[in-house]
C-alpha cells in the first residue's frame, strides 16, 4: 500500500515536471507579451526584463523556474507588479477549494440519493422525474445554470446574494450551479449500477436466503453500487475546475478561476503558468485520493 | 379423448411442421435489431430528427443568412436599433416589442420610443449595436456546430487510431501509450484548451484544434480495451493466421465490431465540445468578433443580463437543446446496442 | 421408497408476458417430492427447468403469471397463496437454493463468513457472533480447509469450487427441508463437479433433506438421484426411478437424451445431440411438442397431445408409442442395449 502510494507520488511529480516544462516552453512561444507597450522607454523595458529575469539565457530561466516551482515560487505577476504569483494563488486557493468541495459534496450526496431512489422505483414516476432532471443536469453547462440562477434570484426574486464571497448565503447559488452536473452524473451512474446490482446473481441469492427487499438493498445493493462512484470523482473534479472558472466570474468570487480568466487577456504569463500547475497538482491529488479510497472500501481492488 | 383412427398410428417421422417453420423469426442483423430497439425510444427518435433538422438548417442557412448579414450594422443608427426587444408583430405579452424595465410599472414600446421606422420588426430583438439577434443566433449555431462536429471527428480519428494501435500491438508499446494517456488525463482539460487557445490565437480553426486535443482520450481508452478483447476472438485469430495485414484486420474486423461503442462515445463528445467552445468564448479565447458562436453570444449578452435577458435566452436555449438531443440520442443508442439494457 | 411427499406440484402453469406475446414456459407440470429423496429434473436448456425452480422459491420474474388452478402444496399450504412476507420465511429457511454460477452468486463486497451467517440471523434470530460461529462450522462441514483463517475472506480470494462450497453452506445454513440445486456444477471443472456432487450427497445423508436436482446432463444424474423427471418444452414427458429412466426409457426424447450422453462404453466421438431445436413457447405446437424432432413420430402426434401412459407404478411416459394401437418401434441400438440390461436386472429380481 505505502509502496504503491509512493510510486504514484513519484509518477505525479514526474507528470508535474512535464506540465511545468511544457507550460514554460509554451509560454516562450506565446505571441504577445505585456512588455510590447509602445509607451515603455527602452530603459524601463530593460528594467522590467531584469525584474522578471527575462534577460537571462533561456535554459537559466527554465532552471530558475523549475527550482522556484519546486519551492512553490512561481515568479512575479506581470499584471499586479511586485505581487508574487504564489501569494496571489495562496490567497485565492482556499476560496476555490471551498467552492469546489461544497459543490462536489452536495452533488455526490444528492446523486447517491436520487440514483438509489430512481433504481428502486425503476420505470415509474419518481424514476421519470429524476431521469428528466439528471438528463437536464448533464446537458445544461454550469455557467448557463449560473446565469439562470443569477437572473432568477438576483433580479427576479432577490433571495440570495449573487456576487462576492464571505458569507454562507453567498456560497449558495454558485454551489448549486456547480453541483448540478456532478449530481446528475452521479444519479445516472448510481441508477444504472444499482439496477445492474439488483438484477445480479448475488441479489438473487440474497432473495433466496429469504432477505426482504429492504435488507437486500441495505446490505448488498447499496455497497455494490456506491463503491464504483469513487471512480467518477476524478473526472468530476476536472469538470468542476472548468466550471468553477466561469462560475467564479459570473458570481464575482475571488477564487483562482476568476484570476485565471482575468490573466488571459492581459497575458499575465506567470499567473497563467502558476495556476496551470496548481490546477494540475490539485486534480492529480484528487485522483490519487480516490484511488486510495477505492482500495480501502472495495475488497477486490489491490493497490500495486 | 378424440376418437383416433388406426391411420393416426403410423410412423411419419420427424417433420418440420408448420409450427416449426414459425420459430424461424427473420434473423435480424445487429444493426437492424438496434434500429428496431431505437425506434421504440421516442425521446431518442425525436432527438435524432431534431438534430438532423438543425444540421440541415445550419447548412442551408449559409445561403439564407450569410456571415456578413449577421455581422454588419449601421453605425449611424445604433441608437435607433440597439437592444430592441423581440417583436412577433402579434399582441403576445413579452413578444410584442414592449419591455418592462426593472423598477418600471408598465411596459414601454421600445420600437416607438427609439424611433424605429414603422413595419420594421426583429423577431428575436437586436443586440447592443442593433444587429438582429435572430441572424446572429443562426450564424452562431452554424459556427458552434461546425466547431463541435469537426472537433469530434478529429477526436474520432485520433482516438480510434490510437486505441486500436495500442490495443493491437500490446506489450511495451501499449504500456507506454497507456501511460501517456494516464498523464494527459491527469491534466485538467481546461488547461490544455487554454494553453492551445493562447498558443494558436483566437479563430475557428484554433478552437477546433484546442477542443480536439482533449476529447480523444476517453475514446482511445475505450477503443483500446475493446481491441484487447476482440483480438482474441476466433474470427480475428483466423484472419491473422490467413496472413491478413493488421490494417486490414482493424478495418474489416475490429472497428465494425466496436462501432456501437464508438457511436455512443461520439454522441457524448459533441455536447462536450459545444460546451468547451462556450467556455473558451467566456474566457476570451473564443471566436474572433464580429463572428458569432453560441458561446460568444452568451458571453456578450451576459453583461446586460438584468436588462435584456432575451439576448442570452435564445443562444442558451439552443446550446442546451442541442446538448440535450445528443445526450438523449446517445442514451437511446447505447440501450439499442446493448440488448440487456432494454429488457422489460 | 416410502410414498411420503413433502411437496406436491399440481398442474403448474407459468406464463411470461413479453412484448412479443405470452411465453408458455411451464405447461401443466405435476410431480411429487418425497421426504429424503433426490429428484432430478433433466432436459435441454430452455425446457423450463429454471422457471420451475424459481417458481418453487417464489422468485419468478415480474412478468410471470401463474393461473389459479396451479398448486404447490408444501406442509398443508399452497405456496402460491403466500404473501411476500410469508415467502421470506420459507426461502432459505424451509426451501433453499443453490445457484449455477459460483463466480457471480456471492456478493463481492461482503465477507464470506457473513454471507453464510445471513440466513441464520434472518431465520434463527441468531446474534451476529453466534451466527458467525455457526457459519464457521458450516464452512468446515462443506470442506473448506483452514476455515478459521478464511471466514473473513472475500469471494474474489477463492476458487470457483471453493465458492460453490460456500454457496452450498449458505443453502444449508438454516437446515432447509428442501434443497433446490439448479445446475450446481455446470460452471465448474469436471473434477470439481464430482467433489461438489459428493459433498451434496454426503450432506443429504447427514441432514435427511429432500433435493430437487436440476441438470441438462444425464451423466451426473445416475449417482445422485432416486427418481428422474424428463422435461421438454415446459412439460414433463417421462418420469420414473433412476433405473427405470436409464434402462427402460420409453419416450423418444429420453432416448435422445440418453443417446447424447457419453458413457463408458461409447467413445466420445459418437455423441449425438438431438437434431433440431425445441419449439417456440410463444406458440407451442399442437399435439406432442417433440413430434417435429422425433423420427418415431406418429401421425397422431401432431394432432393430439399424448396422455401419460403407465409403465409401472412408479414410471410414466407421455408418448403415443405406448398406446396399444401404436406400432412397435425399434429404438436406437444403444437404447436396445439398455433395455436388454433392464431385462437382466428384472430377471435377477424376479
Ligand atoms: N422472464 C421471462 N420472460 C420471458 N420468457 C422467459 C422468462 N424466463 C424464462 N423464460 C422462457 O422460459 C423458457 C424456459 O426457460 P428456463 O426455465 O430458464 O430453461 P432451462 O430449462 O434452461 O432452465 C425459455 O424459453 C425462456 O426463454
Ligand atoms: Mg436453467
Amino acid at each position: 500500500m505505502w509502496k504503491y502510494i509512493l510510486k504514484r507520488l513519484v509518477l505525479m511529480i514526474f507528470t508535474l515536471f512535464l506540465v511545468i516544462t511544457a507550460t514554460f516552453f509554451l509560454m516562450q512561444i506565446m505571441p504577445g507579451t505585456p512588455f510590447n507597450n509602445p509607451k515603455l522607454t527602452p530603459e524601463a523595458l530593460a528594467q522590467l526584463k531584469t525584474t522578471y529575469g527575462l534577460d537571462l539565457p533561456l535554459w537559466q530561466q527554465y532552471l530558475n523556474y523549475l527550482v522556484g516551482a519546486a519551492h512553490g515560487d512561481f515568479g512575479i505577476s506581470f499584471q499586479y507588479q511586485n505581487q508574487p504569483v504564489s501569494m496571489l494563488i495562496g490567497q485565492r486557493l482556499p476560496v476555490s477549494a471551498q467552492l469546489g468541495a461544497q459543490a462536489l459534496v452536495v452533488g455526490v450526496i444528492v446523486g447517491l440519493f436520487m440514483g438509489a431512489i430512481s433504481a428502486r422505483n425503476k420505470n415509474n414516476k419518481i424514476d421519470g422525474v429524476s431521469g428528466i432532471l439528471s438528463t437536464l443536469g448533464i446537458s445544461v453547462p454550469s455557467f448557463i445554470l449560473g446565469i439562470i440562477l443569477v437572473y432568477l434570484f438576483g433580479f427576479k426574486w432577490p433571495l440570495f446574494p449573487v456576487s462576492g464571497w464571505g458569507t454562507f448565503s453567498q456560497t449558495i447559488l454558485p454551489t448549486l450551479a456547480l453541483a448540478a452536473s456532478p449530481a446528475a452524473v452521479t444519479t445516472r451512474f448510481v441508477r444504472s449500477e444499482m439496477i445492474e446490482s439488483l438484477g445480479s446473481d448475488y441479489v438473487q441469492l440474497a432473495k433466496a436466503k429469504g432477505l426482504s427487499d429492504k435488507e437486500i438493498v441495505n446490505k448488498h445493493a447499496y455497497r455494490n453500487s456506491m463503491i464504483p462512484v469513487l471512480t467518477l470523482i476524478g473526472p468530476m473534479a476536472a469538470a468542476l475546475l472548468t466550471g468553477s472558472t466561469l462560475i467564479e466570474q459570473i458570481f464575482s468570487i475571488p477564487g483562482i478561476g476568476q484570476q485565471f480568466v482575468l490573466s488571459i487577456p492581459s497575458k499575465d504569463f506567470p499567473v497563467i503558468m502558476g495556476t496551470t500547475i496548481v490546477y494540475a497538482a490539485m486534480l492529480m491529488v484528487m485522483i490519487l485520493i480516490t484511488d486510495i479510497l477505492t482500495a480501502i472500501v472495495d475488497p477486490r481492488v489491490r493497490l500495486q | 379423448m378424440m376418437a383416433a383412427n388406426t391411420e393416426d398410428f403410423v410412423i411419419v417421422g420427424a417433420q418440420s411442421s408448420d409450427a416449426n417453420e414459425h420459430i424461424a423469426k427473420p434473423a435480424l442483423s445487429f444493426w437492424q435489431d438496434a434500429w428496431r430497439r431505437l425506434k421504440l425510444n421516442k425521446l431518442a427518435v425525436i432527438s435524432m430528427w431534431f438534430l438532423i433538422f438543425i444540421m440541415a438548417f445550419a447548412v442551408v442557412s449559409n445561403i439564407l443568412v450569410p456571415q456578413k448579414a449577421a455581422n454588419s450594422f449601421n453605425s449611424d443608427k445604433v441608437g435607433v436599433y440597439k437592444n430592441l426587444p423581440p417583436n412577433s408583430g402579434l399582441p403576445i405579452p413579452g413578444w410584442d416589442g414592449k419591455i418592462k424595465a426593472p423598477g418600471d410599472n408598465s411596459a414601454t414600446d421600445v420600437y416607438a420610443s427609439q424611433g424605429v421606422p414603422d413595419g420594421k420588426k426583429f423577431i428575436l430583438g437586436t443586440d447592443n449595436i442593433g444587429r438582429s439577434v435572430a441572424k446572429r443566433v443562426i450564424v452562431g449555431l452554424r459556427i458552434s456546430l461546425l466547431v463541435a462536429i469537426v472537433a469530434t471527428l478529429i477526436d474520432l480519428l485520433i482516438g480510434v487510431a490510437y486505441g486500436v494501435f495500442s490495443g493491437w500491438k500490446g506489450g511495451w508499446i501499449d504500456n507506454v501509450m497507456q501511460r501517456i494517456i494516464e498523464i494527459l488525463s491527469s491534466i485538467p482539460n481546461l488547461i490544455i484548451v487554454t494553453m492551445l487557445g493562447l498558443l494558436l490565437g483566437s479563430g475557428v480553426l484554433s478552437i477546433i484544434l484546442a477542443i480536439a486535443m482533449t476529447g480523444w482520450l476517453s475514446m482511445a481508452r475505450q477503443v483500446r480495451n475493446m481491441t484487447l478483447s476482440l483480438k482474441e476472438r476466433d474470427y480475428v485469430l483466423a484472419a491473422k493466421s490467413l496472413g491478413e495485414s493488421s490494417t486490414k484486420i482493424a478495418i474489416k474486423h475490429l472497428i465494425p465490431n466496436m462501432a456501437g461503442t464508438i457511436i455512443v462515445q461520439v454522441m457524448m463528445t459533441v455536447p462536450n465540445a459545444i460546451m468547451f467552445e462556450a467556455v473558451l468564448s467566456a474566457i476570451n479565447l473564443g471566436v474572433k468578433p464580429p463572428t458569432a458562436s453560441l458561446g460568444s453570444l452568451i458571453a456578450d449578452a451576459q453583461a446586460m443580463l438584468q436588462f435584456y435577458p432575451y439576448q442570452i435566452l435564445i443562444p442558451a436555449v439552443m446550446l442546451v437543446l442541442i446538448s440535450l438531443a445528443f445526450i438523449l440520442l446517445g442514451d437511446g443508442l447505447r440501450d439499442a446496442f446493448d440488448p440487456r439494457a432494454s429488457e422489460d | 421408497m416410502l410414498n411420503n411427499p413433502i411437496l406436491k406440484v399440481e398442474n403448474l402453469h407459468v406464463n411470461f408476458n413479453t412484448y412479443a406475446g405470452t411465453v408458455q414456459a411451464i405447461r401443466d407440470v405435476s410431480f411429487d417430492l418425497n421426504k429424503g429423496e433426490t429428484l432430478a429434473i433433466v432436459g435441454e436448456s430452455g425446457s423450463g427447468k429454471s422457471v420451475t425452480t424459481k417458481t418453487l422459491m417464489g422468485l419468478n420474474a415480474k412478468n410471470a403469471a401463474i393461473p389459479d388452478n396451479s398448486r404447490l402444496l408444501f406442509k398443508d399450504r399452497n405456496l402460491l397463496d403466500l404473501t411476500e412476507n410469508e415467502w421470506q420465511s420459507v426461502r432459505g429457511n424451509e426451501i433453499a437454493m443453490i445457484f449455477q454460477d459460483p463466480m457471480t452468486s456471492l456478493d463481492p463486497t461482503m465477507k464470506i463468513g457473513m454471507q453464510i451467517a445471513e440466513p441464520l440471523i434472518k431465520h434463527r434470530q441468531m446474534k451476529k457472533e453466534d451466527a458467525l460461529a455457526r457459519a464457521l462450522e458450516l464452512m468446515k462441514g462443506v470442506g473448506i480447509p483452514n476455515a478459521e483463517e478464511h471466514i473473513n475472506d472475500y469471494p474474489h480470494q477463492w476458487s470457483g469450487g471453493m465458492r460453490q462450497r460456500a454457496v452450498v453452506a449458505i443453502a444449508l445454513a438454516a437446515d432447509p427441508e428442501i434443497l433446490i440445486a439448479d445446475e450446481p456444477t455446470t460452471a465448474l471443472d469436471v473434477t470439481i463437479q464430482a467433489q461438489i456432487l459428493n459433498l451434496m450427497k454426503q450432506l443429504q445423508e447427514e441432514t435427511a433433506s429432500s433435493i430437487i436436482f436440476i441438470t441438462h446432463d444425464l451423466g451426473v444424474v445416475a449417482g445422485m438421484a432416486d427418481r428422474v423427471a424428463v422435461m421438454y418444452a415446459g412439460k414433463i414427458v417421462e418420469y420414473g426411478t433412476v433405473d427405470e429412466i436409464f434402462f427402460n426409457p420409453q419416450h423418444p426424447y429420453t432416448w435422445g437424451l440418453l443417446n447424447s450422453m457419453p458413457t463408458t462404453d461409447t467413445e466420445v466421438g459418437s455423441l449425438e445431440a438431438i437434431p433440431g431445436t425445441p419449439p417456440d413457447l410463444l406458440e407451442p405446437p399442437k399435439g406432442d411438442a417433440f413430434a417435429s424432432r422425433n423420427v418415431y413420430a406418429l401421425a397422431i402426434d401432431s394432432k393430439e397431445e399424448p396422455p401419460f401412459f403407465k409403465v409401472s407404478d412408479t414410471h410414466y411416459a407421455a408418448t403415443w408409442l405406448l398406446d396399444e394401437r401404436a406400432p412397435k418401434v425399434t429404438p436406437p441400438e444403444k437404447i436396445q442395449k439398455r433395455w436388454a440390461h433392464w431385462q437382466e436386472i428384472q430377471g435377477q429380481e424376479a
